[in-house]
């Protein structure tokens, strides 16, 4: 049996709280009918953010309700790509423990960003190792041309001194590291115009060292690979020994 | 097998060098091991330890026959200790890292 009931105005039959219909029932308003709560207080079920479907990524037309103060409180939605972001995304991060003689970090470069930095943390399994890098292709090819880079350094037990090398590879530290866990190299270094054709990609390092006699040093090092490559990775590797345990992370750094 | 680590869309994976990798790691590690490349370490450890004692050659500090006597043997440590042998055995470390060959230990 259905009804209708025609009332211009529900009130309660007592009191100021009323309840409409039991647990289980489901009131539907109907397309084209303003339910319209504009002046009222509307309350939302706790539920009503964690009952949807989460999802992992956003894309750039993607919605957010906002209350916009310059326009009375009133609601408007925002895309995510107007909202604003970090300054570094990261594109590449990679850590483990166990003997490795090589890491490649693949696919991290691209023509996303110009400028990245790379972050690097290495325990070395022999006393006097250092960590070369080679740039890889978009193939994961090392690539084995000249990389020309000079640099500074000075530690506990030496004087300072500066270098210059050109070689088929460039090294995060030219004075070997002690082998002692207690003391990784640490550093980090900025990466800049992988992705082009046209210029050669350059690079400026800074790492924490520790040598062989375990005495803390820096070294300070820029340079770049001589060939118009667009480079998409790099090869990490010990001159001698192995890695034992590494962590390398890599950041594309947004334009303002 | 040496062993070779590859990080590519957010997932690492490990796997075995192939043969060309394997000769150039060899090549590298060959290099690695050259007994110079010992003796230098061996050289910056011992200017390590002969820079920590300098204050006892000043005018007004007395040094003790021992003490000139380890500087001394610090001092001839290329041409008493020759062999690549030798070169490991001055390397060697115990598990919290101390050097352990006694021509290390201060007097």
């Amino acid at each position: 049996m259905s009804s209708e009931i025609k009332a211009d105005k529900w009130s309660p039959a007592s009191g100021t709280s009323a309840t409409i219909g039991d647990s289980g029932d489901t009131f539907t308003v109907p397309s084209g009918v303003t339910l319209d709560t504009s002046s009222s207080t509307l309350t939302l079920p706790s539920s009503a953010i964690t009952g949807q479907t989460a999802i992992t990524s956003l894309a750039d037309t993607d919605k957010f309700l906002v209350s916009q103060a310059s326009d009375s409180g009133n609601l408007k939605y925002v895309e995510k790509q107007y909202l604003p972001s970090g300054s570094m995304v990261l594109v590449g991060s990679v850590s483990s423990t166990g003997s490795s003689s090589g890491i490649f970090v693949n696919g991290c470069f691209s023509s996303t960003y110009i400028n990245y930095l790379f972050t690097y943390n290495i325990d070395f399994s022999s006393d006097g190792a250092k960590a070369r890098v080679r740039f890889t292709n978009s193939s994961n090819a090392e690539q084995t041309s000249t990389y020309k880079q000079s640099s500074i350094r000075d530690s506990g037990s030496s004087s300072a001194s500066s270098l210059y090398n050109a070689t088929s590879y460039f090294v995060l530290n030219d004075d070997g590291q002690s082998n002692f866990s207690n003391i990784p190299l640490t550093g980090h270094m900025y990466i800049t115009d992988p992705n082009s054709s046209s210029r050669y990609t350059a690079f400026r390092n800074f790492a924490s060292t520790s040598d062989a006699g375990r005495n803390s040093g820096y070294e300070i090092s820029g340079g770049h690979y001589s060939e118009n490559t667009s480079i998409a990775g790099l090869s990490i590797y010990p001159s001698g020994g192995s890695f034992e345990a590494w962590n390398f992370k890599v950041y594309g750094i947004v334009e303002a | 097998m040496s062993k070779i680590h590859i990080w590519e869309n957010g997932t690492l994976t490990e796997r075995d060098a192939t043969s060309e990798e394997q000769l150039a790691i060899n090549l590298r590690q060959s290099e690695f091991d050259n007994p110079n490349r010992k003796l230098e370490i061996i050289k910056l450890l011992r200017l390590q330890k002969l820079k920590e004692t300098d204050y006892y050659a000043l005018q007004d500090v007395i040094m003790s026959n021992e003490m000139k006597a380890w500087r001394l043997n610090l001092r001839n440590i290329p041409q008493d200790y020759t062999t690549e042998e030798e070169y490991d055995l001055l390397l060697a470390r115990d598990e919290n890292g101390n050097l352990t060959h006694s021509v290390w230990s201060k007097p």
